[in-house]
């Protein structure tokens, strides 16, 4: 996979050239279509795997993904996310609305229940730039405790309601909502400083 | 299809960290008002875009899957044929 940036960069210019990478797809570039494929295509191809656990249909909405940036590209509002974001709440919200087609709510529950934790080995796209975010991530979450961080997986990845999150797991709603406001609350502010930079 | 509107898991953890933004430092996200607990809520563009940059980071803590090495291909092949 070819990494388009051999020397590191700041953030605050990878989102500038991440727009402009839109700019171009606005204006018909192939070229900038895969460019920007190989830069967000293993994060959203995870993504989708976590959310799906169907590597078939996990490369269908990775590809439904990248079509939208390529047709509707134009729609994108840099005051409203990062191109980053954007691509990564996309991916996630169709990856979810494919889970609850399946009507497999309870199964997604499982796996979260009984999968690997979220940090893992520091390998990626965009490694060369992003390893010390992406490692500032991973431990955030990892250091968050388990209860806590259960209820944020489900929410994220499983795409469930506090409502359902309590339902699923026996939780009372009132304990759900404590412990997600209680991520997030550690999770700003430990991420503030690599938030800021993307905006 | 393709927004995130809909999506009321996500939406209550933006709200959920609108509310940790007010219970927490404040207006350091930017433009938070309410008290804690109670009507907890986010004037602020740009404090709402914090927060939705925040769950955009979430993906950052999977590690990476490249997908099929044809799906780039056939993704190209695709677009050229939309346009």
């Amino acid at each position: 996979m070819p990494l388009p940036h051999p020397e590191p960069v700041q953030t605050s210019d990878r989102s500038r050239h991440d727009r402009e990478l839109l700019g171009r797809l606005v204006a018909g570039d192939e070229a900038a279509l895969g460019e920007l494929y190989d830069l967000f295509a293993p994060t959203l191809n995870a993504l989708a795997l976590r959310v799906l656990r169907d590597p078939s249909a996990a490369e269908e909405v990775v590809q439904e993904v990248f079509l939208h940036a390529w047709n509707r590209a134009g729609s994108y509002d840099p005051q409203r996310s990062s191109v980053s974001t954007w691509l990564v709440l996309l991916t996630r919200s169709r990856a979810i609305d494919r889970l609850r087609t399946r009507n497999v709510v309870d199964r997604t529950h499982d796996h979260v229940r009984h999968q690997a934790p979220l940090h893992e080995s520091p390998r990626g796209a965009r490694r060369v730039q992003d390893g010390d975010r992406k490692r500032r991530v991973r431990a955030e979450l990892g250091a968050l405790p388990a209860e806590q961080r259960q209820v944020l997986e489900l929410a994220y990845y499983g795409g469930l309601t506090q409502s359902e999150i309590a339902a699923t797991t026996g939780i009372p709603l009132g304990t759900v909502k404590t412990r997600t406001l209680l991520a997030m609350k550690k999770l700003r502010r430990a991420l503030h400083d690599d938030l800021h930079a993307l905006l | 299809m393709g927004g995130e509107g809909h999506d009321r898991a996500l939406e209550e953890l933006l709200r959920a960290l609108d509310e940790a933004a007010v219970e927490g430092e404040g207006t350091t996200g930017g433009g938070t008002t309410g008290a804690a607990g109670g009507g907890a809520r986010v004037d602020d563009a740009g404090a709402r875009r914090l927060h939705r940059e925040l769950l955009g980071l979430l993906a950052d803590a999977l590690e990476p899957q490249a997908p099929p090495p044809d799906l780039r291909r056939r993704l190209l092949a695709a677009a050229r044929a939309a346009r």
